[in-house]
């Protein structure tokens, strides 16, 4: 079940991804980013962000790198990268699908 | 600081009515305090247009569900610094507040398949096990029971128990098997009333057939007096409370009023039993004597609300007596004795006013007679007509 989440992101999944591929970042970081990013057009809840980093820590996409107090502070691996380059690819080919008609 | 409890049990599934609820509840006065596994615990403070949140934290162990806080957790530290308040928790439930009606949860995809995996973890953990565990006591001690066990209160106490808990355990499943079909959250705030209904009245309901099955007839009246001046109490305390100057005083009043009550309502309809002196014949104990056995002789007896057993022996005889109590389960009572001796279905003869069966042999002690008379059952092995005699005289 995992790794079918994991083979195409979800636009909230994109955007921690793009987040973190920015800097390292915690979950308040990723949603100033999200805002700042879409003017707000994409909203994403603590709720889901905490799963989605979970999720993401799990199948090492990322990684821990700091806690200060409560707070935790993530960093993008490898895997995170590739699979941010190739959802990145798809959405390309999905576009020029489109403008190709 | 004034507290209010309500009296329901939460499943995963109810977060939003939960949501919902809470909302009300803060609208009237009544903010939420203490989220546990049967109840809610609510505090007076003036009516608030407050927000509640419920999340889930997949990371609590699967032991930890009953007395795990998640004040500490790195879920809980997550959501506080989104500037959600923490309130409580239960299991992997989370309760949070909040000044907007912001949701925690923004995209279904993810959401719905992180919350059946929590739901398929916690409930069949807290709805189903329990039910199954229950259900297999129950029948066990059901179907391993002898005709001795109803002699025991211990006994008779713990199946009353199990009873209960299957049936409650039951009540509870039926909402999450209803949430594996449809696949549906609860919405609807009216299911704590429901609720409320069920964890009260269902098994208060179960207790009261059962003390009613369990009581002898002729303490109905004591009991029933009993449980009104408890009901009343409570009411004249409230009153004591909120319309008196001198509450103390009132209170201490009324409860030793109460006291008084009670001690004079179980002295008046408690008879004393009646000591018996046997000091010629075969030494036969009867329900009299059950208080106050004999010295220096070898027997086992018990005694329950719903019978008593006694099962004698010394150098010159052996026997069995029971004595069925006058209670609701008094005919299931005399039918399991018979059953037990095999002796179900024949006719009885009778000699001076005693009925007797004569029984198979092969049974423990090669006992041949059973005698009855009303509720009394003496087994014996021979010596027919001078038991006869002695138990028309005793009984």
């Amino acid at each position: 079940m995992p790794k079918q989440m994991m083979d195409t992101l979800t636009e909230s999944m994109y955007y921690v991804l793009m987040a973190f591929r920015v800097k390292d970042c915690c979950g308040t970081d990723i949603v100033a980013f999200i805002q700042d990013k879409t003017k707000g057009q994409v909203q994403i809840g603590p709720g889901t962000l905490y799963t989605i980093l979970s999720k993401f820590e799990e199948e090492a996409m990322i990684k821990e790198i700091a806690v200060e107090g409560r707070k935790r502070t993530y960093r993008i691996t490898d895997k995170g990268c590739l699979v941010y380059q190739t959802e990145l690819n798809r959405l390309r080919r999905c576009v020029q699908d489109g403008e190709g008609i | 600081m004034k507290t209010k409890y309500q009296f329901i049990n939460i499943h995963m599934f109810e977060r939003k009515a939960l949501e919902s609820y809470l909302h009300e509840m803060a609208l009237q006065g009544w903010c939420i305090d203490k989220l546990r596994f049967c109840y809610l615990r609510f505090r007076k403070s003036e009516p608030c247009d407050r927000y509640y949140h419920v999340g889930f934290d997949n990371d609590t162990g699967i032991f930890m569900q009953v007395y795990d806080e998640g004040k500490d957790s790195n879920y809980t530290a997550f959501m506080e610094s989104f500037g959600y308040k923490y309130i409580s928790s239960i299991g992997i439930m989370r309760l949070f507040e909040s000044e907007t009606d912001d949701t925690m949860f923004s995209e279904p995809e993810i959401d719905e398949r992180a919350f059946r995996s929590a739901v398929y973890r916690v409930e069949s953990t807290k709805s189903v096990y329990p039910f199954i565990a229950f259900l297999v006591l129950f029948i066990n001690l059901t179907y391993f029971s002898s005709l001795w066990d109803l002699a025991s209160n211990a006994y008779l106490f713990s199946r009353a128990v199990v009873a209960i808990m299957t049936f409650y355990c039951f009540f509870q499943m039926i909402p999450y098997l209803r949430y594996c079909i449809h696949h549906r959250e609860q919405t609807d705030v009216k299911i704590f009333n429901r609720m409320r209904t069920l964890n009260v009245i269902v098994p208060t309901t179960l207790l009261c057939i059962i003390l009613y099955c369990l009581t002898p007839q002729k303490y109905y009246v004591s009991f029933g007096i009993v449980i009104v001046l408890i009901f009343t109490m409570r009411g004249l305390l409230y009153l004591a409370q909120n319309h008196t100057r001198h509450k103390t005083l009132w209170r201490t009043i009324i409860i030793v009023g109460y006291i008084i009550g009670y001690i004079t309502t179980i002295r008046y309809t408690y008879t004393l039993p009646i000591s018996s002196n046997i000091d010629t014949g075969k030494p036969i104990f009867t329900a009299k004597d059950f208080d106050k056995p004999i010295d220096g002789v070898s027997n086992i007896y018990e005694k329950s609300v719903l019978m008593k057993h006694l099962d004698y022996i010394d150098d010159y005889a052996s026997y069995q007596y029971y004595h069925v109590e006058d209670t609701v389960l008094a005919g299931y009572c005399r039918n399991q004795i018979l059953k037990n001796y095999d002796i179900s279905g024949e006719e009885p003869k009778e000699q001076n006013g005693v009925q007797y069966y004569q029984l198979s042999l092969g049974n423990a002690r090669n006992y041949q007679y059973m005698l009855v008379k009303g509720n009394d059952f003496l087994i014996i092995g021979d010596h027919l007509e001078e038991y006869l005699a002695l138990f028309q005289e005793r009984v």
